[in-house]
């Protein structure tokens, strides 16, 4: 006999918003924040990716900023002066639950205020990040997965990853998806 | 779809299935359980227990993180069908739901992270007989109480649910604890010789509240009393402080987050007969619960002090009493991150009339 049942699962409240942004990087220098979360190793791979980037781009400024705690999103007053400062911004890394999805929707709240952004998460926690987007009303946020673990792996391991990962950042910074 | 059962209820969607066993697959086919399994909820079923709770089934609560789904009552009723309820456990839900949807609580940072972390939710006042019975005695986080076992449980079905908890997904915790599946008891009010927590809460005794707070598994303090010796209670203060100060959690690490304390009845009196209030008893667990900074590991301890000693402040000890008599009493340490620090958030249970019309 057929029965009936209460479908339990909610759908996320926020529809989806496209992102739609594009960072030209061929005209004049251009400046990009990159945003540390926190997490272990997280500055000091954005050294390395900071050093790649001024390589690969010649007109190029950068800028970093450091979040007080992974855990949460990044302050008001950071997003202010990284609006005020930046043409784009790189936020890194997921490593972790509560830093992806903190990192997921900093890079939602950046672009948001109208900063082409690119999220680094690692692969283990790639499908939250996927999650996390949709969830916060911006599926389409650009998130680059990266090998799982960057923390802990070395400076040279560390180094060519950066390397690695730059003409992806800039591809992502420049189009949008 | 037969004509008597509408589509949707209140914007829940509402399906056909062949039968019982049919509608129970495909619950969890589509990862709607904690895996056991589950009351089938049936518009019926779920439309009595809304009318157990005295509030509009389309009302909504808040939101529940990460997902952010919109916790209507008819949401929050259908998980706690699903748990095994019974109507009069309703009103108790829904504060424990309200509690879910406080911001304070952190839900989102909490569900995201991969600590193993979980809200326990602890029933005082005269709702833990009206709107029960909550176990609060021997065994009362174990198994074998429905009350404390289903209303637990409902707080689980609605972080899945309505805050999109799924395991790897949108609950990140590495390993997990048993306490995500249910994670509630009472306080034994009438066995304690303290004020119970709510009334030091800053609630009237006579209110009915639940208390939520994301804690680890709870971890057992052994302390034998075995005399009337002076130093009873301080061994006992010790041995507390040893588990509330132990460096492995976070939060000892963090010197933040509440933690929980469930004092068994025996342990409480003998507080209460070394002339000891819970404000002093915190005072010196705290004094005991402390460690020299560069002792602890992680990050955070980099570039200052390490003979600084980290710990936890009065506030963040919420201390109950709760179990049989004997020798082993409980503490649950926390996270301690979060944008609001990993703190307990109190909700009152409120129904009346409604659990004496069913």
């Amino acid at each position: 006999m057929t029965i009936h049942y209460l479908q339990p699962a909610a759908q996320a409240l926020l529809p989806p918003e496209p992102y739609r942004l594009s960072l030209n990087m061929k005209i004049g220098t251009v400046t990009l924040g990159l945003v540390a979360n926190g997490f272990a190793g997280s500055e000091r791979f954005l050294d390395h990716l900071a050093g790649a980037l001024v390589e690969f781009i010649p007109a190029i400024n950068i800028r970093r900023y450091h979040k007080p705690d992974p855990t949460s999103k990044a302050p008001e007053a950071m997003r202010q002066a990284i609006e005020s400062a930046c043409d784009g911004v790189i936020a890194a890394y997921g490593h972790c639950g509560s830093c992806t999805s903190a990192t997921i929707r900093d890079t939602i709240m950046f672009a948001r205020s109208g900063l082409p952004s690119v999220a680094l998460v690692t692969d283990k926690f790639f499908a939250e990040a996927e999650f996390i987007s949709k969830a916060s009303g911006m599926p389409g946020i650009p998130t680059i997965s990266l090998p799982h673990p960057i923390a802990g792996t070395g400076d040279a391991s560390m180094e060519a990853l950066a390397r690695e990962v730059t003409p992806v950042i800039t591809k992502y910074l420049a189009s949008a998806s | 779809m037969s004509a008597e059962i509408p589509e949707t209820l209140n914007g829940l969607e509402c399906r056909p299935a062949a039968d019982e066993e049919s509608a129970q697959e495909e619950l969890q086919a589509n990862g709607c359980t904690d895996g056991l399994p589950v009351i089938v909820p049936t518009p019926e079923r779920v439309r009595r227990m809304v009318l157990a709770g005295g509030m509009a089934g389309e009302l909504s609560l808040g939101q529940i993180g990460p997902l952010g789904g919109n916790a209507t009552v008819d949401l929050v009723a259908t998980c706690a069908v699903m748990a095994g309820c019974l109507p009069d456990y309703f009103p108790v839900v829904l504060a424990t739901a309200r509690a879910l949807c406080d911001d304070r609580l952190d839900m989102h940072e909490v569900q995201a992270t991969t600590h193993n972390l979980g809200p326990i939710v602890i029933v005082n006042g005269p709702a833990r007989f009206d709107c029960g019975p909550f176990a609060s005695g021997t065994g009362a986080l174990g198994p074998g109480h429905r009350a404390n076992a289903t209303v637990g449980r409902a707080a689980r079905l609605c972080l899945i649910n309505i805050g999109g908890g799924r395991p790897g997904i949108g609950d990140m915790a590495l390993i997990g604890h048993p306490g995500k599946f249910t994670y509630c008891l009472a306080e034994a009010e009438e066995d304690s010789p303290f004020l119970p927590l709510h009334a030091r809460l800053g609630f009237r005794s006579e209110q009915s509240v639940v208390t939520l707070i994301n804690v680890e598994a709870p971890h057992s303090v052994l302390c034998m009393i075995t005399d009337d010796t002076e130093d009873t209670a301080d061994r006992l203060l010790r041995q507390l402080a040893a588990a509330v100060g132990n460096p492995a959690s976070n939060s000892a690490v963090n010197g933040a987050g509440d933690v929980v304390i469930v004092l068994n009845p025996e342990h409480a009196r003998v507080l209460k007969k070394a002339g000891l209030e819970l404000a002093e008893a915190k005072e010196i667990i705290l004094k005991y619960a402390v460690n020299p900074r560069g002792r602890l590991h992680g990050r955070d301890q980099r570039g200052k002090d390490p003979g600084e000693l980290v710990g936890l402040t009065p506030g963040q000890l919420v201390v109950l009493v709760a179990g049989g008599g004997g020798v082993y009493s409980l503490v649950a340490p926390s996270w301690g991150r979060g944008p609001h620090g990993n703190k307990h958030v109190s909700a009152e249970v409120k129904y009346g009339e409604v659990c004496e019309i069913l």
